[in-house]
């Protein structure tokens, strides 16, 4: 006799027999039968099952009455029909009651064509109605947020989006009112949903009650295109679909990517999109001559950069020109850049990011995937900030992974998000030295059971000790590490060459003089680089100071000439996320008249400096795959709808080399300055997003007390030869001593806090 | 036969002709009655009340298998009402040029708000002219009542409060 399969269960559906695992709902073990049975409430991303729409109602042999398949598990040997009479009939009146109070306003409402309520009326249904009273009707629509309005004559009160807000983001913003018939979605407190996760509700609303007001009647499904594209603004790379109406961008829709983003997208990444017609945009090269900047032609342009850089290197030698880089750059534009400052150049200073990324090598043979977190059982987040803001949809991930039964562990400042989740214990550090306390940790008992079903996030900047301590931790456990890169494609500019120095050193070789020229690429050193007044110094002494940028920035006033550069949704190339996974970026439209490509652009000026470069992407990035160790092997084509992780450098295996931690506790107020998520040039040209900025000096019990102040109080905070008023937000779970706020330049170090005199009523 | 009869015969039949009444219609100064369900020049229809019929749901353009039809839609608002309900055509344009007048655009349209006239007179010097705006299409009528229609009321938002710098 062969032994009874205990995990998986055999079963009729339709006449089909289909085995399954064990514990699986119907609807699931329909699908693997390929039997549709119709839902709207069921969507497996959000949690358990709970039947509320009751479309799909089956006929289970044995059990009198229908039974939703949603919330039905599987057992041996149950029979179950869908699509038979009785079930049928049950389908039908569930719909024919769904339709009662839904307006049928179709042509005018903005899910027309892609609705799912609308596609199974057509499948399903009698047909016509027996309903003859008039309809409920709501005020609409109404908005709840600035981004989303809300239709609730429409609503069939399928809770997708107040489970999305309960169980996925957490952010408990969106409940139901009322009972019964006469229940009502709506936020809490009737205050607007100011949440980073919000779109998705709109995404996830299977009727038009929940819409986007960028998107309100632009455009109808057969009248758009979606182009498959990632998105540019933060190292995680969710997969999007860019809409295409009449060659504008008229909304971002997430790709379910399960590696990467599990289909969920952030606002920032959602609602960006209106920057690419912001007017702070740059369309026309511009040359500083008598009369301050003028417009000039591309090839003009380009004839001038070849000219500037080539009598640069001439009259200063080689390595006199540094390239300070965003990080934002697709890796094609980065390999040209770097090719450009190796061989034309003579190899000055590369610098990439704010960070400048230095340790990262050391990590490569220990990193995780972002799905490693789906396994995890212990999750290691580290750092002085919410994740939120460098990371985003993480957050969504590792709240799964509490719900799931895994223990989260944050190191840091305290008082974030993840801090009050209820599987999360803290394990308290002042900024600066929350590796240090990540070393104690793991060789104490806070971190006991660090394993390899263990991740470490690092939420934080990068350096050559966090990776040293990093490494030695994942080294000695065998756990896996994620550090968080601050620009989108910090990674993939580093692999592609595009990266060489730390600011710190870019400025060392500056102040010693060997710089003379400078190309910032999309950087913005001047007025969100910590050293602004250092980096303001080289660029008002540069011999030549070229800036490639989407947007006029704070560095603009010193620059000799400024190129206009396209956006990520303008952009063919690939970009490495946090993970490693190279993946592509595809142009949803053209950049605006007089913006050239960003890989033509460099090529172009390769050219012009003897160089022979290509200027397609596909042969850009074969080029990179031929001189670059870390795309070694992978092909454009390879890359795909998903992306590829190229397995990452297995490493020595030898223990490295134990950390060295200075000792000690800063003294003082530590004053933790951080880009907040809501920040930077695509937000500030994105205004419905403006009410998401996180206002508010955030300050410790003991410091609000000891000073006086409770929340809203204004207080004033100097650090960095600055000093800065606003509301305090007293945080009882904060670390003693230290005061964070959302800046423009990350900070972390002394300051000063005091209670600030009464504003005057000149506001 | 031979080649001369049959010749004749044929001149014959010429000749007749010239003596009888052309059919010809003079087709400026006269012109021929269409059928009632003749699918001419397109139409746009308003409600008795002055506001547009059409909500811009684009399913004309759906519909049209010439794909001549471009309707960009926007959202009234209680000062500027063109049509009840939220909706309504900003630009409402047909490519004169390409329409095949098929009639599908009036089979689609929920509203009736576009039908197919009488008009086939269309020529134009320009293609350009061809292209024939909402202005155009919609039927000469009064001019669209400005309903007044209470705000929405946004209670779910709070005014919006400067925070610090």
């Amino acid at each position: 006799m062969a032994t009874v399969e205990t995990d998986t269960v055999t079963l009729s559906i339709n006449d089909r027999e289909v085995t399954v695992p064990k514990g699986m709902s119907l609807v699931e073990a329909a699908a693997e039968a390929g039997i549709e049975v119709p839902v709207f409430c069921y969507e497996p991303r959000l949690g358990a099952a709970v039947g509320a729409c009751r479309m799909c109602l089956v006929e289970i042999e044995g059990i009198p009455k229908l039974q939703t398949a949603c919330t039905t598990p599987v057992t041996d040997g149950m029979v179950v029909h869908s699509h038979s009479d009785r079930a049928r009939e049950g389908q039908d009146a569930v719909l024919e009651f769904l339709l009662i109070n839904h307006p049928l306003d179709c042509p005018i409402c903005d899910k027309g064509g892609e609705c799912p309520l609308q596609d199974l009326t057509f499948r399903y249904g009698p047909g016509s109605t027996r309903m003859t009273l008039p309809k409920r009707t709501h005020t609409k629509p109404v908005p709840i947020s600035p981004l989303i309005k809300l239709d609730r004559e429409r609503c069939i009160l399928c809770y997708r989006c107040t489970r999305f807000s309960e169980d996925v983001s957490g952010d408990l913003q969106l409940v139901t009112e009322h009972r019964g018939a006469n229940s009502i979605i709506t936020t809490f407190e009737g205050r607007p949903y100011d949440g980073e996760f919000s779109g998705n509700v709109t995404e996830l609303c299977p009727v038009g009650a929940l819409t986007s007001i960028s998107y309100r009647f632009r455009g109808r499904p057969w009248e758009i295109q979606n182009i498959p594209t990632v998105c540019g603004e933060c190292p995680i790379g969710c997969n999007t679909y860019a809409t295409i109406r009449e060659g504008q961008v008229a909304r971002v829709l997430s790709r379910n990517n399960p590696a990467v983003d599990d289909g969920w997208l952030c606002d920032r990444g959602r609602y960006t999109f209106p920057s690419l017609e912001s007017e702070q945009r740059i369309t026309t090269p511009l040359i500083r001559g008598g009369r301050g900047l003028e417009p000039v032609d591309g090839s003009t342009a380009l004839d001038h950069i070849a000219d500037r850089l080539r009598a640069a290197v001439e009259r200063f030698g080689p390595g006199s020109v540094a390239i300070i880089a965003s990080g934002d750059q697709t890796s094609e534009e980065a390999h040209l850049w770097a090719r450009i400052q190796e061989q034309a150049l003579g190899g000055g200073p590369i610098v990439c990011g704010p960070e400048g990324g230095a340790g990262w090598g050391e990590l490569a043979a220990h990193s995780a995937t972002i799905a490693d977190l789906d396994d995890a059982d212990l999750i290691v987040v580290a750092g002085a900030t919410d994740l939120v803001h460098r990371a985003p949809i993480l957050e969504l991930r590792i709240r799964r992974a509490v719900d799931r039964g895994a223990r989260v562990v944050t190191i840091g400042a305290g008082a974030t998000r993840l801090d009050t989740l209820h599987a999360a214990e803290h394990v308290s550090a002042a900024p600066g030295t929350t590796h240090a306390a990540l070393l104690a940790a793991s060789q104490g008992v806070a971190l006991k059971g660090l394993s390899d079903r263990s991740v470490i996030l690092w939420n934080g900047r990068m350096s050559a000790p966090v990776a040293t301590v990093l490494a030695h931790v994942a080294h000695a456990s065998g756990c896996r590490v994620l550090p968080t890169p601050l620009a989108a494609n910090e990674l993939g500019c580093q692999a592609a060459g595009l990266g060489t120095h730390t600011p710190a050193e870019a400025l060392e070789a500056v102040e010693q003089g060997r710089v003379k020229a400078v190309v910032l690429l999309g950087a913005d050193p001047v007025g969100g680089w910590p050293g602004g007044d250092r980096w303001r110094g080289l660029m008002e002494r540069a011999f030549f100071a070229l800036q490639v940028s989407p947007f006029q920035t704070g560095s603009s006033g010193w620059a000799t000439t400024i190129v206009p550069s396209p956006m990520p949704l303008e952009k063919e190339g690939t970009m490495t996320n946090i993970e490693g996974r190279v993946q592509r970026l595809r142009a949803a439209v053209p950049p605006p008249p007089g913006v050239l490509d960003g890989i033509v652009l460099a090529a172009e000026l390769g050219r012009r400096l003897g160089l022979d470069m290509p200027d397609q992407p596909p042969a850009v990035f074969a080029d990179m795959a031929g001189s670059r160790a870390a795309f070694a092997g992978l092909t454009w084509a390879g890359i795909g709808e998903r992306g590829v992780r190229p397995e990452p450098a297995s490493g020595s295996g030898q223990a490295p080399p134990a950390p060295h931690v200075a000792e000690g506790e800063p003294e003082g107020t530590i004053v933790v300055g951080y880009r907040q998520l809501m920040s930077g040039p695509t937000v500030e040209g994105a205004p419905a997003l403006h009410f998401q900025r996180r206002s508010g000096i955030e300050i410790s019990h003991d410091d609000a007390q000891q000073i006086g102040v409770a929340t809203g109080d204004r207080v004033e905070v100097s650090f960095a030869g600055a000093s800065l008023t606003g509301a305090a937000l007293v945080q009882r779970r904060l670390r003693r001593g230290v005061v964070r706020l959302a800046t423009a330049v990350p900070y972390v170090g002394p300051g000063e806090l005091r209670a600030a005199p009464e504003e005057t009523a000149d506001a | 036969m031979s080649p001369v009869t049959d010749n004749l015969k044929g001149f014959s039949v010429t000749f007749r002709h010239l003596f009888r009444k052309p059919v010809t219609q003079q087709f400026p100064e006269y012109k021929r009655p269409v059928y009632p369900r003749f699918r001419g020049r397109h139409r746009l229809h308003r409600h008795e009340n002055g506001l547009e019929k059409c909500v811009g749901c684009s399913l004309c353009a759906a519909a049209c298998p010439a794909d001549c039809i471009r309707v960009v839609a926007a959202e009234n608002t209680p000062e500027e009402r063109y049509s009840p309900g939220e909706r309504y055509a900003r630009i409402y344009e047909i490519n004169m040029s390409r329409c095949i007048f098929c009639g599908y655009c009036e089979l689609a349209c929920p509203f009736d708000a576009i039908t197919l006239g009488h008009d086939y007179e269309l020529a134009e010097m320009s293609r350009d002219a061809l292209v024939y705006t909402k202005q155009m299409l919609l039927e000469p009528g009064p001019e669209a009542r400005r309903t007044p229609v209470a705000p929405v009321d946004p209670y779910d938002i709070p005014a919006q409060e400067d925070g610090p710098a």
